[in-house]
């Protein structure tokens, strides 16, 4: 392409700049707000479900452990059914973890626009 | 010590990050909203969409730029922030059109928009662009509005350097090729 091409090209494009609306910077300052506020308690009311989680299952997962292990002969499934356990209760923990961090990345706002749409 | 809107770049962005200025963070804004809109106009094809791309990229920038560590960069690193976010938001409501291909012996003589009026001019090139392929029509808008070099929309897009220059190339022919298509059907009655 010769250097007038290029030129021509540079004017044409120019032309195409496209211009945001006048209440543009109005809008951002408000969803910078917006973005700034809630984010502790949104995530704090999250996050309060995984240690909880954690502590419920840790003990459920104990106090079966025990019992069973005190019964006389112990079921010869039990390594397995505890292993099984362990698994089970990791992919609940993930899911959980997951779906936490998502939610308190997720601005509520946008998430209340497409629910009305 | 000059008025916001004549400062640097990296004046503005001290006073931002140092002072937490909002006002100099709007006089940022201001002086790259358009451009970033054209930017995100690129990928997105509808003027709403982008609008709302460039804004979620500026509450980005708002809380990023604090940790930004080369804030000469920064311009690259907003348009970087922009076409991240419109690429994410086009995936995310699954747009998908078919885009005009040009054949190969496209001509490249797009004088004829030089006869129309400047509004006629700018619809045409509007339309035009919003039939080209996304990663066509960005690189275009990056190499010739936004003036970028090469190795700056390498850092701004993620794309290789061949595919930049193939973009660049292919951009070309098809926008010449829609053109002609348009110009060729609705000249006469603008003349």
């Amino acid at each position: 392409m010769t250097d007038k091409e290029q030129q021509h090209l540079k004017d044409l494009l120019k032309k195409s700049k496209v211009t945001t609306s006048e209440d543009f910077t109005d809008r951002l300052l408000v969803a910078i707000r917006q973005s700034e506020a809630p984010v502790e308690h949104r995530v704090s009311h999250k996050w309060w479900l995984i240690p909880l989680f954690l502590i419920a299952g840790g003990l459920i997962h104990f106090l079966a452990f025990r019992i069973l292990n005190s019964t006389s002969p112990p079921p010869d499934w039990l390594p397995q059914g505890a292993l099984a356990a362990k698994v089970i209760f990791s992919l609940i923990l993930l899911l959980l973890l997951n779906a936490s961090i998502r939610l308190s990345t997720q601005d509520w706002l946008s998430i209340s626009v497409e629910q009305q749409e | 010590m000059g008025t916001s809107s004549t400062k640097s770049e990296i004046a503005l962005i001290r006073q931002f990050v140092q002072r937490k200025d909002e006002q100099a963070f709007v006089t940022l804004v201001n002086r790259y909203k358009d451009l970033a809109l054209s930017v995100a106009i690129s990928v997105l094809k509808d003027k709403t969409w982008a609008e709302d791309a460039v804004q979620e990229s500026f509450v980005k920038v708002y809380h990023s730029l604090p940790s930004l560590r080369r804030k000469a960069h920064f311009k690259t690193w907003l348009y970087r922030i922009v076409i991240n976010t419109s690429y994410n938001e086009r995936k995310r409501r699954r747009i998908t059109v078919e885009y005009a291909e040009a054949s190969q012996n496209a001509v490249t003589d797009i004088t004829q928009l030089n006869t129309l009026r400047e509004e006629d001019q700018k619809r045409y090139i509007k339309l035009a662009l919003e039939q080209l392929k996304p990663d066509e029509a960005l690189v275009l808008r990056l190499f010739y509005l936004l003036e970028l070099r090469i190795k700056e929309i390498e850092s701004s897009t993620g794309f290789s350097k061949a595919k930049i220059k193939v973009d660049l190339h292919r951009g070309r022919q098809n926008l010449s090729q829609i053109l002609r298509t348009l110009l060729g059907s609705e000249i006469e009655d603008l003349l």
